[in-house]
C-alpha cells in the first residue's frame, strides 16, 4: 500500500494503481475523455492532468499514466490546472459543438461555451477504439493515420475490412458514438452465403461453432444479450482477460481488467 | 514491383519491425509511391495487420500514396529562407506549375513541396529539384529553372 | 598504401596516422575543395572539375581532395591550396573563373596575394612579411573566426571527412586505444560527469548522470542511439558535423557504448540529409573493415555496432519516445514519461540517446581531460557549442564558441551585423521550440540558464537574426504554422491548441483580429506548457509567448490599427510606386506576374491596388529604390 495525499486528503493506493486511480477510488473527481477499464492508458486527452509535487520538483501531469509513489502531493485545483482545464474543454467543444456527450461532459465541469470557431467532428481522436481493437482482439482492423490535425480512425485506404471480426468493442467504448465499424462489418457479413455467416462470437473466438440466426442484428439479438449477460462486460474484454490467463499477451493489455478485481 | 521484387526486398531488410520504415523508404524510391497491392503484399509478407503499414505511410512525410511526379520541385520553407522571402518563391512555383503545395501536375512532370530547411541556411531562398539545391534563388529566375526538367 | 588492414594495436594505429600525415601534409602540392552541402549548392563541384581539369594539365603533380564545412557558409565555394614548407591559403566566393586563375597561379607558381582570403597555420605579421604575404589576415585574425573555439568542429574543413587515415592523423581512435586499455567504464562515465558535458540536443541534461542511469538501469541488451533528426529550420550543426568529421561520431559512440555496456547503436538520421548519410555509410564501412566497428574492436575484446536508420520525414522524431517508437517501426507518437529511456527505451529496453555534437564532444573530453572541457564556459554550462547564425546578418554560417559569450558578441564581433544598414531586431534561438530575444537583451551570456529564463531556449543551437523589416507576429505565426503540420495529433492541447492558435494569428495577420484574442492566446499558450503530453507541444507556446512579451506593441498595432509595423503581411501593406524616384525604366512592369504596373518609358509608373498581389518582386528588381513598402 502506498500513500499520497490528494487535495489534502491521505489517500491509499494499491500496488500498480496510478494516481488516476488512486483517485477515483477515494471518491475524488478527476475529468477523463481517454481513458477505459481494462484498457492501458494512453494519455492522450490530457484532461486527467494535475500537479504533482514530488520531493522538490513541482509538475503538471496526466494522472491516468503516472503510478501512485509514496509521498506524492497531488492537487486537482490549483489555478494552472482548473484554468487549463477549462481551455482544453473548449477547445474540445470547439472541436465537437455538436456531440451531447462532449457537452455533458464539459457542462459538468462548468465549461458551456468557447472562444474557438465551432468544427463539425464528431471523434475526439481519444483512441479508445483504436487500442480496444489491438489490445483486446487483435486484428488492428483500425487504426490512426494522417498526424496533427488531419490525424484520423479508419480502415486502410477506408475500405471495407477484412480483418474486422465485428466483436464491438470499439462501438462499447466510443466516447462520442462515432465508430460504425461494428455497423459496417454487419453489413460486409450480411453479404456473405449462408454457410459462411458465422456469428460474431464465433469470429471472436469464444465459440467453436455457431452461425448467425439473427441477419447480424446484434443489439437485438438474445443471444448476444445473454453472452454479454454472461460475461458482466462486453465480450471482448473477457476474451482478452482469457488469453492472457493463457499465456497469449495482446498488445497492450492492461494488468488488471475488470474481471481481475 | 512484382511479388518476388517486393519479398526480395523484405529479405535484404529483414523482416523486424525496425526495417519497417526502411523497406517502406525502398518502396518510395523504386516506384515513387506507395501502390496499394505493394503494401498488401508487404503486410502479407511481415505478417502485420495492413493498417500498421497504412499508418506509417500517412504518418510520414517521405511516403506519398499517390503517383509522383518525374520530378521534385522543393521549396525550403525553413526560417532562414523565409525571412529571406520564401513564401513568395513558393507562391511564384504554385502560380507557375499550377498546383499548390503537395501536389502533382496534369502531366506528372512535377510535384511540389515543401520541406522545412534543408541546411544550406545562409543561401536562403533555396530550391531543390530532384538533388540539386539552387541558391539564392529569385521569384523572376524560377521559369528557368524549370526548363532543365522535362 | 601500407597500413595493416585490421587496426589491433598502437603500431598499427601510427603506421595509419603516418599515412594520414602524409595525405595531410603532402610533400607535393595539395589543392582542398569545400564539397559539404553549402558548398555543393553554391557551386563548388564546377569548382572542383574546373580545377581537376586545369591542373591535370599543367602541374598533374598537384593532388586535389575534399573537405567538410569551415563554417563561413556565406563565402563558399571555398578552397585550400597547400604548398609544402608554406602556410596554406585559403580562397573564398570561388566561381570556376577564379578557379581557372588560382589553377594557373598555382601552375606558375605566382600567387597573387590579393586574391587570397586568408592564410591557415599562418605566421603572424612579420612572418606574413617575409612569405610575400603581407597584409593578408591569418584565419584566427578574421573576424568570424576570432572569438570562436573549435572542439567538436575540431577537423570539419581540415580533413578529407572520407579518409580514416586523415581522421586517426588528427589524434582519432588513439582515444579509444587508450580507453580500452587504461579506462575501465565507470572512469570514462566519471570523466564525462566531471566535465560538465550537458546534451546538446536542446534540453541540456548533464551527459554522464544519463549515461550513469542507463548503464545501471535493469535490463539487457542495452542500446545507444545518436540523434541526428536535426529538425529545427535554421539548424544546421549536425549536419555539418556529420557531413565533415562522420568518425568522430562514430568514436564517440563506440566510447559510450564501452561506458554504458551496449553493444548496439542506432545512428537517426533526417531523411532530408542525403549527403550526410552518403558519409556516414562510408565511415561505417571502412571501421567495420579495419576493426573499429563491429566484433572484437580492435582486438580488445567489446564488440558493437550501429545501424543508420534515416528518418521518415517528421520533426517529432527529434524527440526521444517518438524517435523510439520511428526505429521500432511505428509511427512517431511521443509516450509519456517516465519512464524515461534510460531505463525503458528501444523495445523496453535501457536506451541511451544523445545528440550528434554530444557525441562528438566525447572523444575530445577523453583525449584532453574533463578539466579541459571545463576550463571553458561557464559555472553551469560547460565547454563549447556549436550554433548557426543565419537570416539577417553579414557572415552567415557555422560557429563554436565557449558558453558564455555574449550574444551581442556572436551577432556584431562574429556575425559582422546586420546588412544593408538595417537595425537589429531580434535573434530566435531554439527553433519552434525557443523564442526571440530583444536588443535590450543582447549582452546576455550564451549558456542553458540564462537563455531560458528570457524565455528562450538554447535549443539544438540555431540562432536566427531578425531586422526591422520582420514582423514578430508573422514570425509567431510562422511556427506555430510549422509545428501545426509537424504536430503527430496524439494529444488534444498540442493538436487543437496550435491550430486554434494559428487560426487566431493568422486572423491577426490578415487585419481581422479583435480584443480578447490576445487573452485567448494567452490562455492557451499556458495550458499548453501545462498539459502537452511532449517537449513539441510544451514548448511550442514560446515563440508566442516570448514575441508578445518583448513585442507586445506590435500585437496591438495589428489587432487595433490594422496595421503591420515590419511591413510583411500581406493584407496589411501597400506597394506604391515613388514618382520623384522612379526613371520608367519599365522593369518592374515586366517582372509584375499580375500585370498591375502601368507607365511609359522614361516616365514614372503606377501600381493598380486591385491587382496587386503583394509579391513584392517589384520591390525586389527595382534598382532605383522607387517601390516604397507600407
Amino acid at each position: 500500500m502506498t500513500t499520497l495525499a490528494i487535495d489534502g486528503q491521505t489517500v491509499h493506493a494499491e500496488p500498480g494503481m496510478t494516481v488516476l486511480e488512486a483517485a477515483q477510488r477515494a471518491g475524488i473527481r478527476i475529468p477523463t475523455l481517454c481513458h477505459h477499464e481494462g484498457i492501458e492508458p494512453y494519455g492522450a486527452c490530457r484532461l486527467c492532468t494535475v500537479e504533482i509535487t514530488d520531493g522538490a520538483r513541482t509538475t503538471l501531469q496526466a494522472s491516468c499514466c503516472l503510478p501512485a509513489r509514496e509521498g506524492l502531493v497531488v492537487r486537482t485545483d490549483t489555478p494552472a490546472v482548473t484554468q487549463g482545464r477549462k481551455l482544453l474543454f473548449q477547445l474540445l467543444l470547439a472541436r465537437c459543438p455538436n456531440v451531447p456527450a462532449i457537452r455533458r461532459l464539459a457542462a459538468d465541469w462548468g465549461v458551456h461555451d468557447t472562444p474557438f470557431s465551432p468544427k463539425d467532428e464528431d471523434c475526439v481522436l481519444c483512441g479508445l477504439c483504436v487500442r480496444a481493437c489491438a489490445a483486446l482482439m487483435g486484428p488492428e482492423a483500425i487504426a490512426f493515420r494522417g498526424r496533427g490535425v488531419s490525424r484520423e480512425v479508419g480502415t486502410p485506404f477506408d475500405f471495407p475490412s477484412e480483418t474486422c471480426v465485428a466483436c464491438g468493442a470499439c462501438t462499447y467504448v466510443c466516447p462520442t458514438g462515432s465508430v460504425q465499424m461494428e455497423a459496417q462489418t454487419a453489413a460486409r457479413l450480411r453479404k456473405r452465403v449462408a454457410t459462411e455467416r458465422k456469428c460474431r462470437y464465433m469470429l471472436m473466438g469464444i465459440v467453436s461453432s455457431k452461425l448467425c440466426p439473427n441477419d447480424y442484428d446484434c443489439p437485438h439479438c438474445s443471444y448476444d444479450q445473454a453472452m454479454e449477460f454472461r460475461f458482466g462486460t462486453h465480450p471482448a474484454f473477457a476474451v482478452a482477460a482469457a488469453k492472457r490467463s493463457a499465456g497469449v499477451v495482446p498488445a497492450g493489455i492492461q494488468e488488471g481488467g475488470k474481471d481481475k478485481r | 514491383m512484382d511479388t518476388a521484387q517486393i519479398d526480395k526486398v523484405v529479405e535484404q531488410y529483414g523482416g523486424d519491425s525496425s526495417a519497417l520504415v526502411g523497406i517502406l523508404q525502398e518502396v518510395q524510391r523504386r516506384e515513387g509511391y506507395l501502390p496499394r497491392k505493394t503494401l498488401t503484399r508487404l503486410s502479407e509478407k511481415l505478417d502485420l495487420p495492413l493498417s500498421r503499414l497504412y499508418a506509417l505511410a500517412t504518418f510520414y512525410r517521405s511516403f506519398s500514396l499517390t503517383p509522383t511526379g518525374r520530378h521534385k520541385v522543393c521549396v525550403c520553407l525553413g526560417t532562414a529562407c523565409h525571412v529571406r522571402g520564401g513564401q513568395a518563391v513558393l507562391d511564384r512555383f504554385e502560380r507557375l506549375l499550377g498546383v499548390r503545395a503537395g501536389g502533382t501536375t496534369l502531366d506528372r512532370r512535377f510535384t511540389l513541396e515543401t520541406v522545412r530547411c534543408v541546411g544550406c541556411c545562409s543561401l536562403g531562398p533555396v530550391v531543390r529539384v530532384n538533388d540539386e539545391t539552387y541558391a539564392r534563388v529569385r521569384q523572376d529566375k524560377l521559369a528557368q529553372i524549370l526548363t532543365r526538367f522535362q | 598504401m601500407d597500413v595493416p588492414s585490421q587496426i589491433a594495436s598502437i603500431e598499427d594505429l601510427e603506421r595509419w596516422k603516418e599515412d594520414g600525415l602524409r595525405a595531410l601534409a603532402p610533400g607535393a602540392r595539395k589543392v582542398t575543395v569545400g564539397m559539404a552541402t553549402c558548398g555543393l549548392a553554391s557551386g563548388a563541384k564546377a569548382v572542383f572539375d574546373v580545377l581537376t581539369e586545369e591542373l591535370g594539365k599543367g602541374a598533374p603533380d598537384v593532388m586535389i581532395t575534399k573537405t567538410g564545412c569551415l563554417g563561413f557558409c556565406q563565402m563558399e565555394p571555398i578552397i585550400e591550396v597547400f604548398q609544402p614548407g608554406k602556410p596554406r591559403l585559403l580562397y573564398k566566393q570561388v566561381t570556376a573563373e577564379k578557379a581557372a586563375d588560382i589553377a594557373a597561379s598555382i601552375i606558375s607558381g605566382k600567387i597573387n596575394k590579393e586574391d587570397v582570403f586568408c592564410t591557415i597555420d599562418g605566421e603572424d605579421k612579420e612572418g606574413a612579411a617575409k612569405t610575400g604575404l603581407r597584409g593578408v589576415p591569418r584565419l584566427e585574425d578574421i573576424p568570424f573566426y576570432a572569438k570562436q573555439e573549435k572542439i567538436a568542429l575540431s577537423r570539419c574543413g581540415r580533413i578529407d571527412p572520407e579518409s580514416l587515415a586523415e581522421y586517426i592523423a588528427t589524434g582519432g581512435y588513439f582515444t579509444l586505444w587508450k580507453t580500452f586499455t587504461a579506462m575501465t567504464p565507470d572512469a570514462v562515465i566519471a570523466e564525462v560527469e566531471h566535465s560538465g558535458l550537458r546534451g546538446r540536443g536542446g534540453a541540456g541534461f548533464p551527459t554522464g548522470r544519463k549515461w550513469q542511469l542507463t548503464r545501471k538501469a535493469s535490463g539487457s541488451p542495452k542500446y545507444i542511439v545518436c540523434n541526428a533528426d536535426e529538425g529545427d529550420p535554421g539548424a544546421y550543426m549536425d549536419r555539418s558535423l556529420l557531413e565533415g568529421d562522420p568518425f568522430a561520431v562514430l568514436e564517440g559512440m563506440t566510447l559510450g557504448a564501452f561506458a554504458i555496456g551496449a553493444q548496439q547503436g542506432f545512428i537517426y538520421v533526417r531523411d532530408e540529409y542525403p549527403h550526410a548519410v552518403e558519409n556516414l555509410l562510408n565511415a561505417i564501412a571502412q571501421a567495420r573493415a579495419h576493426g573499429l566497428l563491429g566484433g572484437n574492436i580492435m582486438g580488445k575484446g567489446f564488440s558493437f555496432d550501429v545501424r543508420l536508420i534515416r528518418g521518415g520525414g517528421a520533426f517529432v522524431c527529434g524527440e526521444e519516445t517518438a524517435l523510439i517508437a520511428s526505429i521500432e517501426g511505428r509511427p512517431g507518437e511521443p509516450k509519456q514519461r517516465p519512464p524515461y529511456p534510460a531505463e525503458k527505451g528501444l523495445w523496453g529496453k535501457p536506451t541511451n540517446i544523445n545528440n550528434v555534437e554530444t557525441w562528438a564532444d566525447v572523444p575530445w573530453i577523453i583525449a584532453h581531460g574533463a578539466d579541459a572541457f571545463r576550463s571553458v564556459g561557464t559555472e553551469t554550462s560547460k565547454g563549447t557549442k556549436v550554433f548557426s547564425i543565419v537570416g539577417k546578418i553579414n557572415n552567415t554560417g557555422l560557429i563554436e564558441v565557449p558558453m558564455g559569450l555574449t550574444l551581442r558578441e556572436i551577432v556584431y564581433d562574429i556575425g559582422g551585423g546586420i546588412p544593408d544598414g538595417k537595425k537589429f531586431k531580434a535573434i530566435q534561438t531554439g527553433g519552434p521550440s525557443g523564442g526571440c530575444i530583444p536588443e535590450q537583451l543582447l549582452d546576455l551570456p550564451v549558456d542553458y540558464e540564462s537563455l531560458t529564463k528570457a524565455g528562450a531556449i538554447m535549443g539544438s543551437g540555431g540562432m536566427i537574426v531578425m531586422d526591422e523589416d520582420t514582423c514578430m507576429v508573422d514570425v509567431a505565426r510562422y511556427f506555430l504554422d510549422f509545428l501545426k503540420e509537424e504536430s503527430c495529433g496524439k494529444c488534444a492541447p498540442c493538436r487543437e491548441g496550435i491550430d486554434r492558435a494559428l487560426e487566431i494569428l493568422e486572423r491577426i495577420c490578415r487585419g481581422k483580429g479583435k480584443d480578447g484574442d490576445l487573452d485567448t492566446l494567452e490562455a492557451t499558450a499556458q495550458m499548453m506548457k501545462g498539459f502537452a503530453l511532449c517537449a513539441l507541444g510544451t514548448t511550442a507556446p514560446n515563440p508566442l509567448l516570448s514575441t508578445i512579451r518583448y513585442f507586445r506593441d506590435e500585437y496591438e498595432a495589428h489587432i487595433r490599427d490594422k496595421r503591420c509595423p515590419g511591413a510583411v503581411c500581406r493584407d496589411l501593406i501597400h506597394f506604391r510606386i515613388d514618382p520623384e524616384k522612379c526613371t520608367g525604366c519599365m522593369l518592374c512592369g515586366k517582372v509584375c506576374p499580375q500585370g498591375a504596373i502601368k507607365g511609359e518609358r522614361k516616365k514614372p509608373h503606377t501600381i493598380d491596388e486591385a491587382r496587386c498581389i503583394k509579391c513584392a518582386l517589384c520591390y525586389e528588381v527595382c534598382k532605383y529604390d522607387a517601390i516604397v513598402k507600407e
